[in-house]
């Protein structure tokens, strides 16, 4: 670990045993709460490339803990430790999350946060949220996505973030606010393994043969200048959010570059540098909730990699009366996704799409959440690509708390399309899932 | 000229005394809630509360809010409500900033796993906060211009006696985003205090009564109650809040009550 690590795990502990009730002025101590999850996934179809590969399971404890240590400034630190069944898990700690498997043990986020008149300081690892949609959220550039499992990513694209270390400074304004984000260290998002059901890199012709991964993560000297800004307002124009921002950086997304086919196959992941401008929109009209989201990606190097704009269009409905007496309230949302190429690869350009990234572009996604009553709720979930590959993803869930801190979770996914689809691919992947967490 | 000097002394003591607001208000529905409005006015407040729900089967579940409210340069609420208890809920939020009478309020929530704030639409205000028997709409500041007020009746509730107003939804927003077609609010006639409401939905029917308890005198004319029952009469659940370390017109920081704000720690128990 470098130095670094260590002064923050030392300042950490001191804030700890400095605001422990023992040892605090006032008593008040740090806030605790935090949750333990089991999660078991079974698998209906065995797959033909990882044929002992049936089931899945794994264990994770996190802490959330928090202080205020002066009028001014507040800590937050949330250490996670975690176990996977099949090697998806490194036994070791890590703060910064680049590798290729998760961290047994990390800090999920670790951050101080300074506020004063009208500004707010916050350093540390964190996870920051732009963007406003419900499923794709393209503006949202700053935290890469852990994608090991995809159908977990699948609709709850904030909820798989990765921390990054980072520094944001947040400015309030009458009229408009300014957010500027500093991200000196480039995390890219985590992929299934090659030895994952979930892989998108095994060839299905050859999964026999041996391929060398040759990652060429930025170094630190070109990522010092990685970082973004936002102008955000509720006060422009009344009854609406809106917001725009840049970005610049590299890709949490890697294209592939065949480095070698003989005596062995060797492949490098690299990660495009890029710029990008995004603007977001949401306000309500009548019973809905509209919002919006529109990003221009370009990519410094031609060679390596697409520019493209994104294009995120929905809307969220609540119906709670006059209806029937076994349903408490329905929840329709429903998202339109459109992802345009502006410009290609060039015709001799070594690089080529990893397959990973953003799901569900170029698709519709509709959800319909249903709460029976205040412990139990269903939701029905689907996607569908209607691009040139078409390809479908379904997904019934059932949550229920079956004590006040602890919820037991159903599920059914279910994919399909042609090969050449984003959800096709995994038509053999069709699972059910059970997660029991345990709040405290 | 002395008696003339000493009538009109006595008739303007009387006549000061038939304009107080006391007297004048009682005239009608809309001058007592406009005398309440002016009691309880006051620029900001920090308040606990401590909410116990119980289900049709008398079941039990707590949780702890935090609630801050301040009126901005233009005179219009901002509330924010953050749970701190249980911890799966822990973080969650919800901000309100009042609009214009002919305008909705602004609402966004927070959820705190997912780390993102999500605007919610008028229809949304009907729903049930947060699991509790209160919906979005029974968290707002009561609106004056959004309703008319009528005194149906006059009557003794616990010993107090009490106007019995009738409210019902005016402007064309409220009447449709609303999800009562009435309220009937017992104020109580010494201290302006509305210790009793009936709600009742679109279809005319009683739906919830929300009671007010242990009354308290924070200062001046201000009045409040620190516990209210809420009992929603079709699904036989109620929620009792008990508020508890009420501030009064002490600082706040308004940063705190915007998006922004909204994901912030809020490091309280």
């Amino acid at each position: 670990m470098n130095y670094c690590k260590w002064l923050f795990l030392s300042v950490l502990c001191f804030c700890l045993i400095k605001t422990h009730p023992l040892f605090a002025d006032d008593g008040d101590g740090p806030v605790i709460t935090g949750s333990f999850k089991g999660s078991y996934q079974s698998f209906f179809e065995e797959s033909s490339e990882k044929p002992d590969q049936d089931f899945y399971s794994e264990v994770q404890l996190k802490i959330n803990i928090s202080n205020q240590l002066t009028d001014t400034v507040q800590y937050v630190a949330s250490p996670l430790m975690q176990e996977h069944n099949e090697d998806w898990v490194e036994k070791e700690f890590r703060m910064v999350e680049d590798a290729i498997k998760r961290p047994g043990t990390t800090f999920h986020e670790l951050y101080f946060l300074v506020t004063a008149g009208d500004f707010e300081l916050s350093m540390g690892k964190k996870i920051l949220s732009w963007g406003v949609a419900d499923g794709c959220k393209a503006t949202d550039v700053i935290n890469p996505k852990d994608f090991m499992s995809v159908a977990d990513t699948l609709g709850n694209p904030d909820q798989h973030k990765i921390g990054v270390p980072v520094i944001s400074l947040f400015l309030y304004g009458s009229m408009l606010n300014l957010q500027v984000v500093s991200v000196p260290i480039f995390t890219p998002n985590r992929l299934p393994l090659e030895s994952s059901r979930w892989s998108t890199t095994t060839s299905s012709s050859n999964p026999t043969t041996d391929i060398i991964w040759d990652r060429e993560l930025p170094t630190r000297e070109q990522t010092e200048n990685q970082g973004g800004l936002q102008l955000s307002s509720s006060s422009l124009a009344e009854g609406w959010d809106l917001a725009l921002n840049y970005y610049q950086g590299f890709s949490p997304v890697a294209v592939l570059v065949t480095k070698s086919v003989f005596p062995e196959i060797e492949i490098g992941l690299v990660y495009p540098e890029f710029h990008q401008v995004g603007f977001n929109f949401s306000t309500v009209w009548g019973d809905f909730e509209f919002h919006g989201e529109i990003a221009f990606h370009e990519t410094r190097n031609e060679l390596e990699d697409v520019d493209y704009e994104i294009y995120v269009l929905g809307l969220n409905y609540s119906w709670i009366y006059d209806l029937p007496d076994f349903f408490e309230k329905l929840n329709f949302i429903l998202e339109f996704v459109d992802k345009e190429i502006s410009r290609e690869r060039p015709d001799e350009s070594p690089y080529y799409d990893s397959g990973g990234g953003q799901p569900a572009n170029e698709s519709i996604n509709g959800r319909i959440e249903v709460g029976i009553d205040a412990d139990t709720k269903i939701e029905l979930m689907a996607s569908v690509n209607y691009g040139d590959e078409n390809g479908y993803f379904f997904r019934t869930k059932l949550t229920h708390n079956l004590k006040d801190d602890l919820e037991i979770q159903l599920k059914y996914d279910a994919f399909d399309g042609t090969e050449e689809s984003y959800f096709g691919r995994w038509k053999d992947n069709d699972q059910a899932s059970m997660t029991i967490t345990c709040f405290f | 000229m002395k008696n003339r000097i000493i009538f009109c002394s006595v008739f303007l003591i009387i006549a000061s005394g038939l304009f107080s607001s006391n007297v004048f208000a009682g005239n009608s529905g809309i001058d007592i809630m406009r005398e309440r409005e002016e009691r309880q006015t006051h620029q900001s407040e920090y308040v606990r509360l401590e909410m116990s729900i119980f289900d049709s089967k008398d079941r039990e579940k707590k949780q702890v809010m935090h609630l801050w409210f301040y009126k901005d340069e233009k005179k219009q609420a901002r509330t924010l409500m953050k749970f701190s208890s249980p911890s799966k809920v822990s973080g969650t939020g919800l901000l309100t900033w009042e609009q214009k009478e002919s305008e909705e309020d602004d609402q966004w929530l927070y959820l705190s796993a997912a780390k993102r704030v999500k605007r919610i639409a008028g229809s949304s205000k009907k729903n049930l906060f947060m699991g509790t028997d209160l919906a979005y709409e029974d968290l707002r500041p009561e609106s004056l211009n959004a309703h008319t007020y009528k005194i149906v009746k006059e009557e003794m509730l616990d010993g107090k006696d009490c106007w019995i107003i009738e409210a019902l939804p005016s402007t064309p927003s409220e009447k449709k985003y609303s999800g009562y077609s009435k309220r009937l609010l017992w104020i109580q006639k010494d201290n302006y205090l509305n210790v009793k409401t009936e709600f009742f939905g679109r279809g005319g029917k009683l739906i919830k009564i929300g009671s007010y308890r242990d009354p308290e005198n924070i200062k001046g004319d201000l009045w409040v109650s620190n516990t209210t029952e809420m009992n929603r009469l079709s699904s036989k659940t109620k929620t009792i809040i008990i508020k508890t370390n009420r501030q009064i017109d002490q600082e706040i920081d308004q940063t705190l009550i915007t998006q922004q704000g909204l994901k912030r720690p809020t490091n309280l128990k």
